[in-house]
């Protein structure tokens, strides 16, 4: 990477950073709560020298404008309205689009944000001269402030529901007071403390500068603050140098707009103007509290490190621990006592080093989440929703990787939860919920996973409603809709093309989205489950392994190479030695009959093509992708290990059954098995998957009763049994024989029997004769012994399929042929 | 004013390659390569070193030069890198690091296999009257890194 590539990935990270700090503190302000207008007026304007730094015009001009507008804000106490409030908002939004505009070499013209300047220019005059309300109001400011808190908060949520309503932020006089202390001016000198200093602080800048903040310790504490206000400890790191030079001689810097206040000025203002303040006061920003010192603390003693070298010191730590691995097991192997005394604490070390590194993988996941509060306000806004975010958990750590392929997941099952899943205002009203719904984002580790919930108090997935709709849209019948339970209904928002919304918006409906969201989700190791209850809301919940450089495996060996298997995929091991009796062909593929049903075995060593797999020993593998199952056989299997995962060089890509290598403990390279490449090779296809599905669901739909029963020298035979009116115990003699057939006298109705192929009834004296019908017509089975009924789901293969069957299925580990009851009719009538 | 490339010459079946000191980052003698659990085609195997794992090209066979039949105890791999990507190609040896000016280079003759028309960016005829093929891996590595080079 150039310097210069470096300096704009920079500059566009911290531009973002900024820009979420604009939008969090302004959705603050629009929501009644405190606003911290210098935290404002400081990322503005580092948006906006930063900008001049590397010449983007349209957003230095936007910035520009924003912060002189902010500044009457900070230095002069004029008010923000929600119509300021809207502007500003906006304005973060057009310097977002700048910026991706930026990145991607398409800039933005001047023209293209005239509608905006003129928003902000108007929002200066406005600022320039306030309004007589807004003049009046501040003369009530004194009494105002001797109310009680219960009424600010009442005139608080009072003024949102005004456009022009002042907001919550003020002007942080104390500031300018503290830190222009060293030169006093007399009506400084005089400090008037008030009944509630601290609030009144932070909420009710007055005439005078020095009623608000009294203290000479808090301008002593408010010393690393500069001239204008802006923390020098808080500013931006790489660009931060020259950004805090234009901060503290922002003159210099840019051409000075005519509406831009100077101190003078400022302080002309102040005295002459005393700025109005309604409902909650601004936090007290000037005054640098302990947490403040804390953050600084904190920025202070962190670099930037790039993920490149990160990943290098990984890799070599990774070494590391092979390398400590190979010395242990040669002192072990060797009994050499003495030097495993001295190589133990090298090992102790070497963990903690791994362990330590690992972290710096680590991100916290609140840096993913900062640009949900703007968009689940713009979305509110657009469908005219109330939508309050709660954000829970924001230091929880999740490896970066991870946190950056759940961007998307996460982005669309918010808006879901905003489009679909909470009710319009005037519904809420009516079942007597809140008219603002709520969104809750939360995160937190459980079990050494990391889990996100997604919740809100809409109104819940209805079973009903999402049966119908999947009927409707033929994902399911009527019979298996009314045989699922109320979770899997819920679950069937993941199928592909599913969507409860009528109507499809540009936010949603489309019935691409959950599908896609649970496939992102499964890519990551992670799983998605659903509390839903109908009227009280919904939760998703998705759990995710901490880190994907490190998996659980399952090393095996085969054909000579080492491989890993990832435990995410493997639900368990058979010793093929021991399952010889249940291993089956079919149509030249080998199967294993695991209670009940068919799995398709794939030799590893076959796939790789390097020899021939042998299915008399070694192991199976079961091994789950998505829905399906399928056997891996592997000649050996070594042991589990938490193996580093190294991505396979552009060079390897075609080596598709794997997703990458590792480096065993004993320094050999195991390759990483790819399950769902491995399926998708092995032709586990969807016909295959088919028939051996594991979801409840389908296994309802295929469940059926079968009467099984065997005849002499066919095998194993099953028939519906809802087919059967009776079954017969009978002798030779009840069977006659005529016109080249046998047949059989039932009720007074002679009906065919059916022998499967044979030419005659066996050797046996007795047998049974089982009376099926179909549509009117009648026909007996010969079955030399009946044997059971069988219920269970059945997958029968059509590669063993007879003319009166629907093929072959394994019923209680016995391949049985499942007859067609309309096939055998058609072969005998 | 002259202006001076620095080529790694290495010699392989015969023939004398070179490559910018840039691209290269070390000269390894390995006496094992693990095989690949699927052939691909010009990638012989692979080797740990030092947690890397490195892929390696047969150069006889990915350039079509005449492949050296003998059997060797050990491997001498060019370790090579590109804009990140990195993977060794099989020599039989390194001969030096020549400081060349880029005027003394001539254009490839036209006689060269496909493959080395391909990858030779230039031709130096030295001193000792050898004649070495500048070689682009930029260029190898991107027909390397295909889609769909299996076996």
């Amino acid at each position: 990477m150039s310097f210069d590539d470096e300096i704009i990935e920079d500059f566009l990270i911290e531009s973002e950073e900024n820009l979420e700090t604009l939008d969090n503190c302004l959705m603050a302000i629009e929501n009644g709560e405190d606003g911290d207008v210098d935290a404002i007026f400081r990322a503005m304007h580092s948006v906006k020298s930063a900008a001049g730094f590397l010449e983007i015009v349209t957003l230095e001009k936007i910035a520009h404008s924003a912060e002189t507008s902010l500044s009457f804000v900070r230095d002069s106490g004029r008010v923000l309205t929600k119509e300021d409030v809207d502007v500003l908002i906006e304005s973060t939004g057009v310097a977002r689009e700048i910026l991706e505009g930026f990145k991607n070499g398409e800039p933005f013209a001047e023209s293209d944000i005239e509608a905006l300047m003129v928003r902000l220019k108007a929002m200066e005059q406005r600022m320039e001269s306030p309004d007589e309300a807004s003049e009046e109001d501040s003369h009530n400011s004194e009494s105002e402030e001797s109310e009680s808190s219960s009424d600010e908060d009442v005139e608080s949520i009072n003024q949102l529901e005004e456009p022009n309503a002042p907001l919550s932020v003020t002007a942080p006089k104390p500031i300018q007071t503290s830190v222009n202390s060293e030169n006093p001016s007399p009506q400084l000198a005089t400090p008037q403390i008030k009944s509630r200093p601290v609030r009144r602080g932070l909420k009710a800048p007055s005439a005078n500068p020095s009623i608000a903040e009294p203290t000479v310790s808090e301008s002593v504490e408010a010393s690393p603050v500069n001239q204008d206000g802006v923390d020098a400890l808080s500013t931006p790191r790489k660009l931060g140098a020259p950004q805090t030079k234009n901060v503290t001689s922002k003159e210099e810097a840019l051409p000075k707009s005519p509406s831009e206040p100077t101190a003078d000025s400022s302080t002309n203002q102040k005295n002459s103007k005393t700025p109005q303040i309604k409902g909650r006061p601004v936090r007290k920003s000037n005054r640098q509290t302990d947490s403040d010192k804390a953050e600084s603390h904190k920025t202070e003693n962190k670099v930037n490190v790039s993920t490149e070298l990160l990943d290098e010191i990984i890799n070599l730590v990774g070494e590391l621990v092979v390398a400590r691995n190979q010395i242990i097991r040669y002192v072990e192997e060797n009994g050499l006592e003495t030097i495993k005394s001295m190589v133990l604490p090298i090992s102790h070390l070497t963990t903690d080093i791994q362990e330590k590194v690992m972290k710096t993988r680590m991100r916290q996941i609140g840096s993913a989440w900062g640009r949900y509060p703007r968009m689940i306000r713009d979305l509110g806004k657009e469908i005219d929703k109330n939508v309050d975010l709660k954000m829970v958990g924001q230091e929880t750590e999740l490896d970066r990787s991870l946190l950056t392929m759940l961007q998307e997941p996460m982005r669309h099952m918010l808006r879901n939860a905003v489009d679909h899943g909470l009710e319009s205002t005037a519904e809420r009203i009516k079942a007597g919920k809140s008219p603002t719904g709520t969104v809750w984002l939360k995160a937190y580790q459980a079990s050494g996973q990391v889990v996100i919930e997604i919740s809100d108090d809409g109104k819940g997935l209805d079973p009903a409603k999402i049966a119908d709709k999947a009927i409707r849209q033929g994902i399911l019948t009527e019979q298996r809709a009314e045989m699922m339970s109320v979770e899997e209904l819920q679950k069937l928002i993941f199928s592909p093309g599913f969507s409860t919304k009528e109507a499809v918006t540009n936010i949603s409906g489309r019935g691409v989205g959950m599908d896609v969201v649970n496939t992102m989700v499964s890519k990551v190791s992670g799983i998605i489950e659903i509390d839903s209850v109908v009227g009280q809301g919904s939760t998703f919940r998705i759990r995710l392994p901490l880190t994907l450089a490190i998996l659980p495996a399952l090393i095996v060996h085969s054909a000579e190479n080492y491989f890993a298997v990832p435990q995410d995929n493997l639900l368990e091991i058979i010793d093929l030695r021991d399952g010889q009796d249940k291993l089956n062909e079919l149509g030249g593929a080998k199967v294993y009959s695991l209670r009940g049903n068919l799995l398709p075995l794939v030799g590893l060593a076959d796939l790789t093509g390097q020899a021939q797999t042998s299915f008399e020993k070694g192991y199976i593998l079961v091994i789950q992708v998505n829905s399906s199952k399928f056997g891996l056989v592997v000649e050996n299997i070594l042991d589990t290990e938490e193996i580093v995962v190294k991505p396979l060089g552009k060079e390897l890509h075609g080596l598709d059954l794997f997703s990458g290598v590792t480096i065993h403990g004993n320094g050999k390279i195991a390759w990483i098995v790819d399950a769902a490449s491995v399926a998708l090779k092995a032709q586990i296809d969807d016909s295959l998957i088919s028939d051996n599905k594991d979801t409840e669901a389908e296994e309802y739909e295929d469940m059926q009763s079968l009467l099984r029963f065997d005849v002499q020298s066919v095998g194993s035979i099953a028939v519906d049994i809802l087919s059967v009116i009776r079954v017969e115990q009978v002798t030779r003699k009840d069977v006659l024989h005529h016109s080249g057939r046998f047949v059989y006298s039932f009720n007074g109705e002679v009906i065919p029997v059916f022998t499967f192929g044979r030419l005659d009834l066996g050797d046996t004296e007795s047998f049974s004769l089982i009376i099926i019908e179909d549509d009117g017509r009648k026909i007996a089975l010969l079955a030399h012994e009946i044997q059971d009924v069988v219920r269970q789901a059945i997958h029968p293969s059509p590669l063993l399929k007879e003319a009166w069957s629907i093929g072959m299925a394994i019923l209680d580990d016995v391949p049985t042929a499942i007859i067609a009851v309309d096939s055998v009719l058609e072969c005998v009538l | 004013m002259k202006s001076i490339r620095h080529i790694c010459v290495a010699k392989l079946a015969n023939t004398y390659i070179g490559f910018d000191v840039q691209n290269v980052r070390s000269v390894y003698e390995v006496q094992k390569l693990l095989s690949l659990p699927l052939p691909l085609s010009n990638i012989i195997g692979v080797f740990n070193q030092r947690g890397k794992v490195l892929s390696v090209v047969d150069s006889n066979q990915f350039c079509k030069l005449q492949v050296n039949a003998e059997t060797k105890d050990y491997w001498t791999l060019l370790h090579l890198e590109v804009n990140g990507e990195e993977c060794c190609l099989t020599i039989d040896s390194v001969e030096e690091v020549k400081e060349v000016d880029v005027e003394d280079v001539r254009e490839p003759p036209s006689g060269l296999n496909a493959a080395m028309k391909q990858f030779c960016t230039n031709v130096l005829l030295d001193k000792n009257n050898r004649t070495i093929m500048i070689l682009d891996f930029a260029k190898m590595f991107s027909v390397l890194s295909r889609p769909v080079t299996n076996a």
